[in-house]
């Protein structure tokens, strides 16, 4: 399995917030657009895997007060990142189709 | 500016697992979060998700480096396993007999324990156990001790209830000394322990209740409760609750069973078959608010938080005020002690015991012997793995060559010693599961606490085990830590001087504790056999005793008697019968107080009692010292006593006796005395001659003794219970051998002597395991030595001699450590006994050349070997 169905959500998180994929960004975007609330610590616990895996990269960004003084690490999806997205999608399509009775489609 | 302070513990934690690259990040995106919650929510709750996010990574990708294991470390493990397994292999023999040892002495300090543990959990299963007491009753004649009973009056324990208001709960039983017949569809059912017992008995103990009213059970005259067990015998199927059953205990009644209960564990000290309710017994008159007889037994329940010992403080009053008068116009003093419920079993010892006491000396001093066991055995595995270490020298030395630090060079071998003590704490696991039927041989009882079924017995297991590694991996360490690198690789590092002061020590220490184990079980066992072989005074072989008949019917059973006997005297097996209310071999359980007419009444003194006929004298082959026998043609309120009786009657001879009177204070009755019997033992050596009063009883009622002569006890037993029979119909025919009875008191003695001899022997066993693996080792070291001996001309025998003077040394000083300590233990143990063996220097000498005898066999095994080797073979590389 490339991707755990955590790690998933997480990597589509970054790629729709772009530049601005932080921390504290990701999990407030996971709260609002999907009603997920993982902790801190599994947030970066999935994060740090998605880097080590190569589907992420991440840069330090600036230190702000509200930080105590500590930089943020920024992150951003890698091409290789896009490719096993769109991987994972085909095949869960390629699958779905099979299943009799379920319809593909958006509403 | 915002307030950015979350709590500090929190955080400090986080600091401290987390690794530098990852606490930057997330330590920020916490405190972001932190400050948004706190505009949000407010202090508590932020602090609360700070706590919880910080609790939530701590994941493996947030761990610092320092939390990283050495991944070569784990790869040592195997490594080391290897080894350890290599090294068990090269030293098969000695390997095993160190296994053995260790695994033997472990099993048998877990089985020590096992049984200490169940004697001393005794009565514990009860759920107020802790504030339960039994009141013990003492009494003093004359300012001198007539012994405590475990019972008391039965006004006893209504006035403590009535008069402290610590006392939350008081109960009474009486033991009915006969058993009981239960008469149910026809079908008799005899059952021994019978009490009558108050219904706050099911209250204040806590023996689990299986059916009927708990509430109202044993409250009304005529109703008993029943054990599981006696149920299933008589009821079957049937449900007994509310059945009505004819039961015969003391006379024949009907009686309605109320309740049933299960059946009593082993470790209670009450044992009881039946409870037939205490209402049953007030028609008898003094059971309810009596202050003469001492036959009920009384528990008290305190108040939670009461300190007995205040209520123990207030006893003397109590007794003072409603004993007070009777005390002083007899010249006695009467005593009330609180017993714990806990402590009855192994601490109390008195009159009228309920159940046979633990023996706290056998298990103290058991507790001992398994602790040294183990120690032995741990011994064993110090001494050998110290002398495996000298060869193992340059395994070390290359080690720490090669890199290895002392911390893994000490965790090897703390490895190789978990390996070595967990294989033999799984054979010790075998070994007692192996010999569970023969412990219980041993131990003269069913454990019900298994080591397979009990936290506690557990928890010793791995106290064993842990200490075993912690005492026998400490040695290897230690002097691990001061081993010189280059000398050892140089090859200089022969042997340490002071590591063989210890060995030697710990040699000297092994074979003290087998000397003195082993003169404890000769003193022992020879003490038991002086019991034995000791004339009692008396002839109780080929003597068989039939209980006297229990269903009283009619009055003419009294009148059978005589033709019960006449009958069986024309048999030609029978030489002699006689009928008494009690036999040797049996405490005496009829007091009462008697003195001279003449003097005062303070001189009241404690006779025993017991009814005989004409002819138990000639049957039990006792002799008069004085005067005659009773007679049948010569009436007369006459007595005959016992020299015991003499001098407590304070006359100057038994000749001087003869013709005196003596009164029985209870019954203001005047006896002559007639003939003075010869002092023999009523029972075992362990008590001392009571005095005695016989009175002439021909139909005593209790048992008849039946001396046979050499000849088929089989039919002769058929022949008795056939006139029986014919006599008696309807009584159970019940019947024992004298001697076995009496010997039966010695049952406790022999089981002290057994364990004894069969931990000593482990001891020893153990102890010459170690002997045999250091001897082989000295030896191999000094086969340079020997062979440079044998070149310059010595013989084999001076050789053998030379090696075998070392440990001949160890033994005679381990001998001279032993001897004080040993006779101070047995001594002590002797005085128990009124009539026990003198401590003679053989008892010393003999066990001392047991010791030398075993240990010097063991050692010269290899030290002939060695002196047999062809000095070329060893001096040829030199």
């Amino acid at each position: 399995m490339k991707l755990a169905a955590f790690e998933e959500l997480v990597l589509l998180v970054v790629g729709t917030l772009g530049n601005e994929a932080y921390g504290i960004s990701i999990k407030e975007t996971l709260q609002e657009k999907l009603g997920k609330n993982p902790s801190i610590g599994a947030l970066h616990s999935a994060l740090y895997r998605l880097e080590s895996k190569g589907y992420v990269v991440s840069r330090e960004g600036g230190a702000t007060a509200e930080r105590g003084g500590r930089r943020k690490k920024f992150y951003r999806i890698t091409a290789y990142g896009i490719r096993t997205l769109e991987e994972v999608n085909e095949m869960r399509i390629k699958l779905a189709r099979k299943v009799p009775g379920l319809k593909l489609g958006f509403k | 500016m915002k307030d950015h302070n979350p709590p500090r513990w929190p955080d400090r934690f986080l600091r401290w697992f987390c690794s530098e690259e990852v606490l930057e990040t997330l330590q920020g995106d916490l405190y972001e979060l932190y400050g948004k919650r706190l505009a949000k929510s407010g202090k508590f709750i932020a602090d609360l998700f700070f706590m919880f996010d910080v609790i939530s990574a701590c994941r493996p990708f947030a761990f610092s480096k320092r939390w990283n294991t050495n991944s070569n470390y784990n790869i040592m493990i195997g490594h080391y396993l290897k080894v350890s397994a290599r090294n068990l292999v090269r030293n098969k023999i000695h390997s095993l007999l160190n296994i053995l040892g260790l695994a033997i002495g472990m099993a048998s300090c877990v089985v020590i324990f096992q049984y200490v543990l169940f004697e001393s959990s005794y009565d514990s299963f009860h759920s107020n156990a802790d504030r339960i007491f039994r009141i013990r009753f003492d009494y003093y004649q004359n300012g001198q001790s007539e012994g405590g009973s475990a019972a008391t009056y039965s006004a006893v324990g209504p006035a403590l209830g009535q008069d402290y208001p610590e006392v939350e709960r008081f109960t009474r039983f009486i033991a009915s000394g006969y058993g009981a017949i239960l008469t149910y569809n026809n079908q008799e059912y005899n059952e021994k322990r019978v009490l009558y017992a108050e219904p706050s008995f099911l209250k204040m103990f806590s023996f689990p209740w299986v059916k009927g009213d708990i509430e109202t059970a044993l409250s009304q005259p005529n109703t008993i409760v029943i054990t599981e067990s006696v149920a299933r015998r008589i009821f079957g199927n049937e449900d007994p609750v509310g059945k009505i059953i004819k039961v015969f205990i003391e006379e024949p009644a009907s009686m309605q069973v109320v309740g049933v209960i299960k059946d009593v564990p082993e470790n209670s000290h009450v044992k009881f078959d039946i409870l037939v309710s205490y209402a049953t017994t007030y028609p008898w008159g003094w059971t309810q608010n009596d202050w003469g007889n001492i036959n009920t037994y009384t528990y008290i329940l305190l108040h939670e938080g009461v300190d007995y010992h205040t209520l123990q403080a207030k006893l003397p009053a109590f007794i003072e005020k409603y004993e007070g008068d009777a005390m002083r116009s007899t010249n006695s003093r009467e005593e009330l002690t609180l017993q714990p419920l806990k402590d009855i079993h192994l601490y109390s010892d008195l009159g009228g015991e309920l159940d046979v006491n633990g023996n706290p000396v056998l298990t103290f001093f058991l507790t001992i012997i398994g602790v040294f066991i183990v120690l032995i055995a741990w011994i064993n595995y110090i001494n050998i793995s110290s002398v495996n270490l000298l060869g193992r020298a340059k395994e070390v030395g290359l080690r720490k060559v090669a890199g290895a630090s002392y911390g893994q060079i000490t965790s090897q071998f703390l490895f190789e010693t978990v390996v070595i003590n967990c294989i033999a704490i799984v054979s010790a696991a075998i070994l007692i599961f192996i010999a569970q039927p023969y412990l219980e041989m041993l131990f003269g009882k069913s454990l019900t606490l298994s080591v397979f079924n009990d936290t506690t017995i557990l928890t010793v297991i791995i106290a064993v085990l842990v200490s075993g590694v912690v005492v026998t991996g400490a040695y290897p360490i230690v002097a691990l830590s001061s081993f010189p690198i280059a000398s050892v690789l140089k090859g200089k590092l022969q042997k340490s001087p002071t590591g063989w002061m210890l060995k030697k020590s710990l040699v000297v220490f092994q074979f003290t504790i087998s000397v003195g184990l082993i003169i404890s079980t000769i003193t022992v066992y020879h003490q038991i056999k002086h019991m034995q072989a000791q004339k009692l005074g008396i002839a109780i072989d080929q003597m068989l005793v039939v209980n006297a008949p229990q269903q009283i019917t009619d009055s003419t059973f009294r009148a059978r008697i005589e033709p019960f006997k006449n009958g069986l005297r024309q048999l030609a097996q029978v030489s002699n019968v006689t009928a008494s209310t009690s036999i040797p071999g049996e405490e005496i359980g009829r007091v009462q107080n008697f003195r001279q007419p003449n003097q005062k009444e303070e001189y009241n003194s404690f006779f025993r009692m017991v009814g005989i006929d004409d002819e138990f004298l000639t049957a039990y082959q006792s002799s008069l010292v004085a005067g005659r026998n009773f007679s049948r043609e010569l009436k007369g309120p006459s007595v005959l006593i016992n020299e015991g009786a003499v001098q407590r009657f304070k006359f100057n001879s038994a000749q001087d006796a003869i013709g005196q009177s003596v009164l029985w204070h209870d019954r203001n009755a005047t006896f002559e005395v007639v003939g003075v019997i010869r002092n023999y033992h009523q029972q075992s050596l362990k008590n001392d001659f009571a005095p005695t009063v016989f009175f002439y009883n021909p139909a005593a009622w209790g048992y008849f003794s039946i001396k046979l002569d050499n000849a088929d006890l089989q039919s002769t037993v058929r022949e008795v219970e056939r006139q029986w029979k014919t006599l008696y119909p309807g009584n159970p025919f019940t019947f024992f051998f004298l001697d076995d009875f009496f010997n039966q008191q010695y049952k406790e003695d022999w089981q002290f002597g057994r364990m004894f001899a069969v931990f000593s022997g482990i001891a020893i066993f153990i102890a010459c395991l170690g002997l045999f693996s250091l001897s082989y080792f000295t030896a191999v070291q000094r086969t340079k030595e020997v062979g440079i001996r044998k070149v310059l001309g010595a013989g084999v025998s001076s050789i053998v001699g030379h090696l075998l003077r070392d440990f001949i040394i160890l033994i005679v000083l381990a001998n001279l450590v032993a001897w004080p300590p040993t006779y101070l233990a047995i001594s002590n143990w002797l005085d128990g006994y009124a009539f026990h063996i003198d401590i003679s220097l053989w008892l010393f000498i003999v066990p001392g050349m047991i010791v030398m005898l075993i240990g010097v066999l063991t050692v010269s095994y290899h030290t002939s070997r060695v002196a047999r080797t062809n000095p070329v073979n060893v001096l040829r590389l030199e």
